[in-house]
């Protein structure tokens, strides 16, 4: 009956296990080299531009991924500085990857969070309506409050009434419907700010 | 030829207003919708349902719009001819070539407005029309 | 018992799936509606909105509380039969069809408490399937908390654990112990390994090999997102290429991470590190 081995033999050495005397490389040509290196790699000052140059370059998605986990890994001011210059990548692979990362990494990315929604390029502004998700209920109110204001593009003004309607109170209710009110000729405003406005009065209404 | 009561759409969009949106538009088309939120969770519900569109957001968490169509068309089942139309607040020239050679079939900038949702949910998923 | 919109229903599973992982269908709706009325009772809120407002805070670890309303933490045997069924009929089919002659299978559940899973792997694996003597199995079980792993070696559980197993099963792997205990057979006790781990640290899964199958059932669900994605690449490289993990069933890798492939088989969805050069 006992058909099932108990002492099976050691099981076989993980390639990422660091070989003594070598420093895994993430040029390395085997892409499973290269995720190993990938998950072993601190970033740090020194490891900064080695670590942006992988992301720039890697295509293989797997290796990409364990970038993006070291960035998390380490989380601190060089991974947030990495990742929020490829929230600017036109790759929307790498934009993804990096909106990822810096949500698992909120505390570092606060202090950036005003300049992020008030940034030049609406994408980056976009972007940082759905980071600000990230963060503390009444945080999110502060930081996308002046983007319902005065924000100029529709599709930016539309991602932070998304992100309010979970979290706003029926007095931002005005808000959200003046900023519509800002872009009359947009279609999906309109509706946004009206159905926000319903769940947040909605949800404080109810029994 | 399909009855358009069972056409089937999937919204893969991480916001829930605009999937909220364009059901808002195309329930009262008669078409039936379906959500994910990102483009793993499309793959996922695509296996197990089959759909006639697909529209499908570039920007999402996890796996964004393009990666996802990519990985869409290299499927070996059927579902992997699934008309698409990508949406993206992007309105180059260089954007609409990256959706094409992704596989999208119709590319639209944001905000769609109803009338040009309709007819294209029309084109693509062989309704009847706005 | 609490009223509650589809709307609400929706957000609030929009809002579990964004932070957890966990997906929650509609077709659902009683059950979820029951678990909202216990935490909306449990935490004396005056109104769904209120008890959603603390939810959404974690006020007192309350996503915690809410997850644990929905994944039954009483382990017993064959909890996801489904899943063992997966396991016999489609992914050890494939395994063996890729293993280019090697005799060996490795399984691995994770966590595995006090040890109903792998046992039940063990079982089912005996009786259900025909290829069992041609292959070597390692079944592993482990976990992060050593007191559970010491009860699983023991092998000794109470009746409740048991209720899923038909008696002939029974009768075959246990003996009967003074005060309505049961304790495994020696022989089923030693087909399963047993080790403590921390999925977060990446030179403890690393420790253990790779896996053709793993269980990781109803855990990732409670880690934070750093912790979810560093464990969920720990899991990747535990993987050996084409190897599948499978979740607990309301979860879905698809907020975890984008490494794994999506099976749909019979019994269920699987996930699988994609074999070398695809």
């Amino acid at each position: 009956m006992p058909l099932i081995r108990r002492d099976a033999p050691a099981p076989s050495a993980d390639r990422d296990a660091p070989v003594a005397g070598t420093v895994p490389s993430l040029t390395a040509e085997a892409s499973e080299d290269r995720r190993a290196a990938a998950r072993q790699l601190v970033v740090t000052a020194e490891t900064r531009d080695a670590t942006a140059i992988a992301l720039f370059h890697e295509n293989d998605a797997h290796v990409l991924q364990a970038l993006f986990t070291a960035l998390v890994r380490s989380s601190n001011s060089t991974s947030v500085e990495i990742a929020l210059e490829l929230l600017r990548s036109d790759d929307a692979r790498l934009r993804t990857g990096a909106l990822d990362a810096l949500k698992a990494m909120t505390a570092h990315v606060l202090p950036h969070m005003a300049q992020l929604l008030s940034d030049a390029d609406t994408d980056v502004r976009i972007l940082a309506c759905d980071l600000a998700r990230a963060q503390p209920p009444e945080a999110i109110v502060d930081l996308l409050g002046p983007v319902l204001e005065t924000d100029g593009d529709g599709n930016v003004c539309g991602a932070a009434i998304e992100v309010m309607a979970d979290v706003a109170t029926p007095e931002h209710v005005p808000l959200l419907l003046r900023c519509a009110e800002r872009f009359p000729a947009d279609p999906f405003l309109a509706f946004s700010a009206r159905t926000a406005a319903q769940r947040i009065g909605a949800r404080n209404g109810k029994p | 030829m399909s009855d358009v009561a069972s056409l089937r759409i999937m919204v893969v969009d991480d916001a829930a207003l605009v999937r909220l949106y364009y059901r808002s538009v195309l329930e009262p088309a008669g078409y039936v919708v379906d959500d994910a939120l990102n483009g793993l969770e499309a793959l996922e519900k695509l296996t197990g349902q089959e759909v006639q569109l697909l529209i499908v957001d570039i920007n999402m968490p996890v796996m964004d719009g393009l990666t996802f169509l990519r990985l869409l068309r290299r499927r070996a089942e059927p579902f992997a001819a699934t008309p698409a139309l990508v949406t993206s607040t992007e309105a180059g020239p260089q954007d609409r070539k990256a959706a094409e050679m992704a596989g999208a079939n119709f590319y639209a900038c944001k905000p769609v407005a109803a009338e040009d949702l309709l007819e294209i949910a029309s084109l693509l998923a062989g309704g009847v029309g706005a | 018992m609490i009223e509650i919109s589809d709307e609400e229903i929706r957000r609030l599973g929009d809002f579990l799936y964004r932070r957890t992982g966990m997906v929650y269908s509609l077709s659902k709706r009683y059950y979820i509606e029951r678990r909202i009325d216990d935490r909306v009772k449990a935490t004396a809120s005056p109104s769904f909105e209120s008890y959603f407002a603390r939810l959404r805070a974690d006020v007192g670890g309350e996503i915690e509380k809410f997850v644990n309303a929905f994944t039954v933490n009483e382990t017993y045997f064959n909890r996801e039969d489904h899943q063992l069924r997966c396991l016999t009929n489609d992914l050890l089919r494939e395994r063996i069809a890729v293993g280019h002659g090697t005799r060996r299978l490795r399984l691995w559940s994770v966590p595995c408490a006090t040890g109903e899973e792998p046992y039940s792997i063990a079982m089912w694996l005996l009786d259900k399937w025909p290829l069992v003597d041609t292959y070597d199995i390692e079944i592993c079980g482990s976990d992060i908390d050593t007191d559970a792993l010491g009860a699983a070696r023991l092998g000794i559980y109470g009746k409740r654990a048991l209720m899923r197993l038909p008696e002939q099963v029974v009768a075959r792997y246990f003996r009967r112990q003074p005060g309505d205990r049961w304790q495994l057979i020696d022989e089923l006790k030693e087909s399963v390994r047993f080790s403590p781990v921390n999925l977060v640290e990446a030179g403890q899964t690393r420790e253990h090999g790779r896996f053709d199958v793993i269980f990781c059932r109803n855990v990732l669900i409670y880690f934070d997102d750093t912790s979810r994605r560093i464990a969920a690449d720990n899991l990747y490289e535990s993987l050996l290429p084409g190897g599948f993990i499978c979740l607990g069933h309301t979860e879905s890798m698809s907020r975890i991470s984008p490494l794994f492939e999506v099976r749909r088989f019979e019994d269920g969805i699987v996930y699988q590190r994609p074999e070398v050069g695809r």
